[in-house]
C-alpha cells in the first residue's frame, strides 16, 4: 500500500512513518504543505493519504478538495490537532475518509488500516 | 501537582531548604500518610488534638482514629473521609517532611494555614488544589486582571498546565506571571489564534531548556537545535491551541489557527495583554506567551 503524508511539521511526519512502518507500510512519501501533497497525489497516487489542516501555503481542506477533484475515488484522513465542528464540518463536506484528532496514537493508525483493507 | 505548589512555597519562605525538599521528595516515595497528618490537612483536627492522640496512643492498644472519636475530634463520618484519602496519597510530601523531622506537625500545620491565607484560598478552594483540580489551582495562581477576554487566558492556562503534565513533565515550580510590553526570545515558537477570540500564544526559552523541552515532548534525545528541535516545540504549542480549539468550538465558538513558526532572537513588541508565565522544571525555564492577538 503505497500512503501519502502531508503535515508540515517534520517531526509528525516522522512519528507517523514509523507507526506506518510497524503496520508494514513501507512505500510511503511525504509533503510538507498542502500544493506539495496535491503535486505528489498527482505524481504518485497513493492508495491512502494522511493530511493535516493547518499548513502553510495552501491548508489541508483546500488540498482534499482539489485531490478529489483529481480523483474522487482518493481516501483522504485529515489528521489535525484542531478537530473543530468548523473543521470536521468542511473535512467531510470535501469528502475526507475520515478525522483524527492528534495526537494520534498507533491504535487509530491501526485501525484505518484495517477498516481500509476490509473495504478493499 | 501540589506537591510542587506546596513544595516551592516551603522553599520560597525559608521553611525547608532546597536539600530538605529533595530528600523529602524522594522519601515521599516509600510514606505511607498517617491519619494525624491528613486530620490537620483537613482541618478536622488541630496539630495539638493530634498531638493528644499520639499521647493517648502511648497508654492503651487503639488506633488513631478510635481514640480521636473517644476524645470528641472526630465522628464516624470524618473518620472515613479520613480513611478513603489515605488512599489518595496527594500529601505525601507533608507526611515526608514531617517523617524526616524538617518540621513539626505544628509548623506544617502553620504553613498550610499561611499557604491558604497567601493564597486567599478558602477551605473548598483549597481542597480542590489538592485534589488536582488544574482550572481550580489556575484560578489562585494566575491573576491576569479583569479585562475583556481575560476568562480565555485563564481557560486557555488551564488547558496547557494539563498538556504539559501530560507531554512534558509534572515535576515543575510554576512562577509569578509577568505583564510586558517588550520581550526579547532566545528560541521562541509562536501561534496566532483568529476569530472571536483572538489570541497569540507561545513558548519560549534559552537554547538549553528549548531542546530539553523540544525532546521531553518528542520522547527524544536531541543535542541542538535542528529541524526536529523546532518542530518539536512548534508542534507542542500547534496541539494546546489544536484542543483550545476544540474547547471553544464545544461553546459554539470557532476559531483558526495559523501555522505555527518558530524563530530565534525575535523581540517581541506591540502586543495588547501580553503575559509571560514562566514554568520552573529541573531541566530549565520554559516561558509561555499569550496576547489578545
Amino acid at each position: 500500500m503505497k500512503i501519502l503524508i502531508c503535515d508540515d511539521s517534520i517531526l509528525i511526519r516522522k512519528q507517523l512513518k514509523e507507526y506506518l512502518n510497524d503496520c508494514g507500510c513501507t512505500e510511503i512519501v511525504e509533503a510538507s504543505d498542502g500544493q506539495m501533497s496535491v503535486d505528489m497525489y498527482k505524481k504518485s497516487k497513493p492508495d491512502l493519504v494522511f493530511m493535516d489542516i493547518v499548513m502553510p501555503v495552501k491548508g489541508g481542506i483546500d488540498a482534499v478538495t482539489e485531490i478529489l477533484e483529481f480523483d474522487k475515488n482518493a481516501k483522504v484522513v485529515m489528521a489535525s490537532s484542531s478537530g473543530t465542528k468548523t473543521h470536521l464540518k468542511k473535512a467531510l463536506e470535501a469528502g475526507a475518509y475520515e478525522f483524527i484528532q492528534k495526537p494520534f496514537d498507533e491504535n487509530q493508525i491501526k485501525n484505518i488500516l484495517a477498516n481500509l483493507n476490509k473495504e478493499e | 501537582m501540589f506537591t510542587q505548589l506546596f513544595g516551592s512555597y516551603l522553599l520560597n519562605n525559608k521553611l525547608i531548604s532546597p536539600e530538605q525538599l529533595k530528600e523529602a521528595l524522594e522519601y515521599q516515595k516509600t510514606v505511607h500518610l498517617k491519619l494525624g497528618v491528613l486530620a490537620v490537612n483537613s482541618g478536622f483536627m488541630s496539630a495539638d488534638q493530634v498531638n493528644m492522640v499520639h499521647n493517648r496512643q502511648s497508654t492503651v492498644d487503639k488506633k488513631f482514629g478510635e481514640i480521636a472519636i473517644e476524645m470528641g475530634f472526630v465522628d464516624e463520618e470524618k473518620l472515613n473521609i479520613l480513611l478513603s484519602t489515605q488512599k489518595s496519597g496527594h500529601l505525601l510530601l507533608g507526611q515526608a517532611i514531617v517523617d524526616k523531622k524538617f518540621m513539626t506537625l505544628n509548623q506544617f500545620e502553620e504553613a498550610l494555614n499561611n499557604y491558604k491565607k497567601d493564597h486567599r484560598l478558602t477551605n473548598e478552594q483549597f481542597k480542590l488544589i489538592q485534589n488536582e483540580d488544574i482550572d481550580q489551582i489556575v484560578d489562585s495562581l494566575y491573576n491576569f486582571g479583569e479585562f475583556d477576554g481575560s476568562k480565555a487566558y485563564k481557560d486557555y492556562f488551564s488547558l496547557l498546565v494539563r498538556n504539559i503534565i501530560r507531554f512534558i513533565d509534572d515535576d515543575f515550580k510554576p512562577m509569578d506571571i509577568k505583564p510586558f510590553t517588550e520581550y526579547k526570545a532566545d528560541w521562541l515558537a509562536s501561534q496566532n489564534i483568529s476569530g472571536p477570540v483572538s489570541l497569540y500564544t507561545g513558548v519560549s526559552a534559552d537554547e538549553k531548556a528549548f531542546i530539553s523541552f523540544a525532546g521531553k515532548h518528542a520522547r527524544e534525545n536531541y543535542t541542538s537545535v535542528d529541524e526536529y528541535t523546532k518542530a518539536s516545540v512548534g508542534e507542542f504549542l500547534n496541539l494546546v491551541n489544536g484542543l483550545f480549539l476544540v474547547n471553544m468550538s464545544d461553546l459554539d465558538i470557532e476559531l483558526e489557527l495559523n501555522p505555527q513558526v518558530v524563530e530565534k532572537n525575535k523581540n517581541i513588541t506591540g502586543l495588547n495583554k501580553a503575559f509571560c508565565v514562566p514554568f520552573e522544571f529541573s531541566f530549565g525555564i520554559v516561558n509561555f506567551i499569550i496576547a489578545k492577538g
